[in-house]
């Protein structure tokens, strides 16, 4: 049977890139002029890859199962996870022989005994490279079950953007949505994270719009609520805007396209074009002006490093300035041209901010906070945790934690305490870094290099 | 061959190399991989208590993270800058690089890359740590394998020190409790005169490794410290002493610390008194526990799950010293068959006269089938077996890998002090489960 073709890169669908370190206008001026350039790493540290973050989406599916198919480390990331998920378990032996009937037995005894709606069989790359063939398997268990049994076709290498999982995933996740003509008075709302599509749907409430929150949390009755909706709102575009492009595709369900409801303009800019899209009045408090009369100002005269994923960090650093204080960094785990627009706006509001594109990379981090010494540093906890340690009073926080006002007020909080006792901090910095002393003295983009074809 | 399984709790060989390299201050991994496999071992790795990895495992580690060009021509070229830059960028006494799946089935030649690096003066060795050859244990072992094949790189040994005794067979992160089981065997033989050398942790490092060739004994705890020790005894002439899994408790621990003692000619008085005062010290403390025992019912029959170093200790304990009655034990970790026949006379040994089932599997669904059928009034195992405990609405008690319900530093379950924490664990998990807490 012929293959099908696999799912286009980030880099290929999207340009997107992955190492940069530089002013936000030189990346933008490449970006415009449609030139840009991929950048590779000749010292790099670890870094997740697409089949994490496919684990990532479809482990927040309620009810499903996942068959990781490989050696059992690549299911690692699941140990801790709650739904039913099982590994094949592969051994040296076959990644010469092949794995035959591995997927099957494993597919079969994860719904014996949980009786899932729906299973996912994740490629890892160790079948990539055999070419072993998941998809025939899942197929025929798909009949034999009675139930989605669906091939996910990660791999490990082809792409150097991990958000390329988050579009395999969405391949996957498309295919539990059954057509239908029926229309029905809700919104879905798509987010690969629960506590962020948990808090953009306590602002929908206020508008009184019903909401089908996908893909995660959500069961079969959520997905087959899909296709009847009335329109589709991304909270996080970077990783499920395929799922919503689809339900536009195949569907027919528009997909409001904008910003992310991070920071108090943009959250009031958010419920507005959703309340003029479904119909709905917008609620009075939409109007008040000012954020920062409303919220303080906590952040005045602060410095301020982000390290969190593009849409969310993009628009903390307006939510930052609201909060009067200045970007000084913005390290993104990549970049890519949907974010053309945000990234031309933060090189008109941050022109001297120093724009880092890494996903990990706490050797550049490191580097760069060593010269830039922000004031404070706002990231997802492990990356904060590394600020940290690098004597940066920091704020771990994820995405769903910076939406709508309520996200607003959480950062100003958690900045104010983090500034007003950097006692954690100063103890955690007392120990040397790891990094020699001679790498600290250099530029951190030493080991960002123009990609040689 | 393929043997699917649902849950396991054990990482592969490359985490458990990586795991290993990563917890010995001065070692250096460089993981020679495709993207991701580091951060699966992080995601693992965070999954045994919380704990933030260490400074240059997880994100830090480095990583040739090798793409579709290299996978598809080779990618020894990505590997040689790797190596070359990780020596710039991070200070190390030691560069261990450990191939993975990828990177051994699409033939790369790691070991010519890091003798290649060895000829240049840096002190590089390399593993084959492949995922698919094994589990985390396999990895550890294979990274103390590979340490004693290239133990010149290490420096010039010096005369033996008889008085130091290798702690082998706890694996790093995999076990969960590592730290403090490592800290706790340190103090024990400290307190018979002996001296640790506990190779990872904040106490351990390349000195340690040096070390490993000129110590007086090597003290056994798991099925993959006996390989590690015969090569020691074989080579370098350290004998070696099979502890039996991690004893827990006063009479346990004196027990190996006796024959340690008896094997390596120590002062029996001196280790009298330190055993009778650590039996004086949990005397104290259970007696201290009694009320709580019998006002919320503290005498259970038990469902244990845990890994091979864990198992016959904490049953024995539980047993002897509790009261408690088993229902099912299930070793959790694949030990070799090898090492099965042992065990199993350990854990009959010590559950004598009860009807309990004994299993090793890893299986998650099995697991947690055989639990339902035997039934429990509590399960000590790992955050796996919830749904088994809610099942059962009984408390659990996580003291296996993966651990998820609190933040595992320093704390352990074996030797003296083990006890008196395991004791207070479970009567926390029973006072929350009760609603008293």
């Amino acid at each position: 049977m012929a293959r099908r073709p696999g799912q286009p890169t980030r880099e290929r669908r999207l340009q997107a890139i992955s190492a940069w370190l530089g002013k936000p206008a030189a990346l933008a001026a490449e970006q415009a002029a449609g030139e840009t350039v991929q950048r590779i790493r000749t010292f790099s540290q670890a870094t997740p890859d697409d089949l994490l973050a496919a684990l990532d989406l479809l482990a927040g599916v309620a009810g499903a199962g996942i068959v990781v198919h490989g050696p059992r480390g690549c299911a690692a990331a699941l140990a801790a996870a709650a739904g039913p998920w099982a590994v094949t378990g592969l051994d040296q032996r076959d990644t010469i022989m092949g794995s035959e009937g591995a997927v099957s037995r494993a597919v079969l005894s994860l719904h014996r005994r949980h009786r899932p709606w729906a299973i996912f069989v994740v490629a890892t790359p160790v079948v990539a490279i055999n070419s072993d063939d998941a998809r025939t398997a899942a197929d025929e268990l798909s009949g034999e079950l009675g139930i989605p049994v669906l091939a996910v076709r990660t791999d490990g290498f082809r792409s150097r953007v991990a958000a390329t999982g988050y579009d395999t995933a969405c391949q996957a996740l498309l295919a539990l949505v059954p057509v239908t003509q029926d229309r029905e008075d809700v919104v879905n709302l798509l987010a690969g994270d629960f506590s962020t599509a948990t808090e953009a749907k306590a602002l929908l409430d206020g508008l009184g719009v019903a909401v089908n929150m996908l893909p995660a949390g959500a069961d079969a009755a959520a997905f087959a609520r899909a296709a009847r909706a009335r329109l589709s709102i991304c909270l996080d575009p970077g990783v499920t805007g395929a799922l919503g492009a689809g339900l536009e595709a195949a569907h027919g369900v528009p997909l409001l396209r904008g910003g992310v409801p991070i920071g108090l303009a943009a959250t009031r800019r958010w419920l507005a074009a959703v309340a003029a899209a479904t119909g709905h009045p917008e609620p009075g408090h939409l109007g008040t002006p000012d954020p920062g009369q409303t919220l303080g100002q906590t952040l005045a005269g602060r410095r301020v490093h982000l390290a969190l994923p593009p849409d969310a960090g993009f628009a903390a650093a307006v939510l930052v300035t609201e909060l009067g204080g200045t970007v000084s960094g913005l390290t993104l785990d990549h970049i890519d041209r949907t974010h053309a627009e945000a990234l031309a706006a933060f090189t008109r509001t941050a022109p001297d901010a120093v724009l880092h594109v890494a996903a990990g990379q706490p050797f550049e981090t490191a580097n760069l906070l060593a010269s830039e010494r922000p004031d404070l540093f706002v990231g997802t906890p492990e990356v904060a945790a590394l600020a940290a340690a690098a004597g940066v009073p920091s704020v771990g926080v994820t995405p769903g934690a910076l939406t709508g006002r309520r996200g607003a007020e959480h950062l100003a909080r958690r900045a104010a305490k983090a500034l007003a006792n950097p006692g954690f901090v100063r103890r955690l910095a007392a120990a040397p870094p790891p990094y020699a002393a001679g790498w600290l003295r250099r530029s951190a983009d030493w080991h960002i290099k123009q990609e040689v074809r | 061959m393929a043997r699917p399984l649902e849950r396991p709790g054990v990482g592969c060989a490359l985490h458990g190399a990586l795991h290993s390299a990563a917890a010995v201050p001065g070692v250096v991994p460089i993981l020679h991989a495709t993207a991701g496999c580091g951060i699966q071992a992080h995601r693992n790795g965070a999954a045994a208590g919380w704990v933030g990895p260490d400074p240059l495992g997880g994100m830090a580690a480095p990583g040739s993270n090798v793409f579709e060009k290299q996978v598809v021509f080779g990618a020894t070229s990505r590997l040689r800058e790797q190596i070359k830059n990780t020596v710039k960028v991070i200070d190390g006494q030691l560069y261990v690089v450990l191939s993975s799946c990828a990177t051994e089935m699409i033939g790369d030649d790691v070991p010519a890359m890091a003798k290649e690096a060895r000829d240049q003066g840096m002190k590089v060795l390399s593993l084959a740590s492949a995922g698919f050859r094994g589990s985390a244990h396999d990895g550890y072992v294979a990274f103390l394998k590979g340490v004693l094949a290239h133990c010149d790189l290490l420096g010039p040994a010096d005369g033996r020190e008889p008085l130091l005794v290798n702690l082998l067979g706890i694996v790093p992160r995999q076990d969960a409790f590592w730290e403090g089981e490592l800290a706790e065997w340190s103090r024990l033989l400290a307190g018979i005169g002996l001296r640790a050398n506990p190779l990872f942790g904040p106490d351990g490092g390349v000195d340690g490794l040096r070390a490993l060739t000129r110590a007086g004994m090597s003290l056994v705890f798991s099925p993959w410290g006996g390989e590690v020790a015969g090569l020691l005894e074989r080579d370098s002439g350290v004998p070696w002493l099979e502890a039996g899994g991690l004893p827990v408790g006063a009479a346990a621990t004196a027990e190996v610390l006796r024959a340690l003692a008896g094997r390596m000619s120590l002062d029996a008085p001196q280790v009298e008194r330190f055993i009778a005062a650590e039996t004086r010290r949990e005397d104290h403390h259970l007696h201290r526990l009694a009320e709580l025992y019998y006002r919320h019912d503290l005498q259970r029959d038990f469902a244990l799950v845990a890994g091979s170093l864990q198992a016959a200790g904490l049953v024995r304990f539980l047993i002897e010293t509790l009261g408690w009655s088993p229902r099912t034990i299930i070793i959790a970790d694949a030990p070799p068959e090898t090492a099965r026949p042992e065990l199993r006379r350990r854990l009959s040994a010590a559950t004598g006269g009860f009807d309990a089932r004994v299993l090793f599997s890893e299986d998650a669904g099995e697991i947690e089938a055989a639990i339902l059928e035997q039934g429990a009034e509590i399960v000590l195992g790992r955050a796996v077996e919830r749904a088994a405990a809610v099942a059962l609405a009984v408390p659990l008690v996580q003291v296996a890998f993966p651990v998820t319900d609190r933040l595992v530093l320093d704390k352990g379950f074996s030797g003296m002090r083990g006890a008196v924490t395991l004791v207070e664990e479970i009567a926390r998990a029973v006072l929350a489960w009760e609603g008293q807490a």
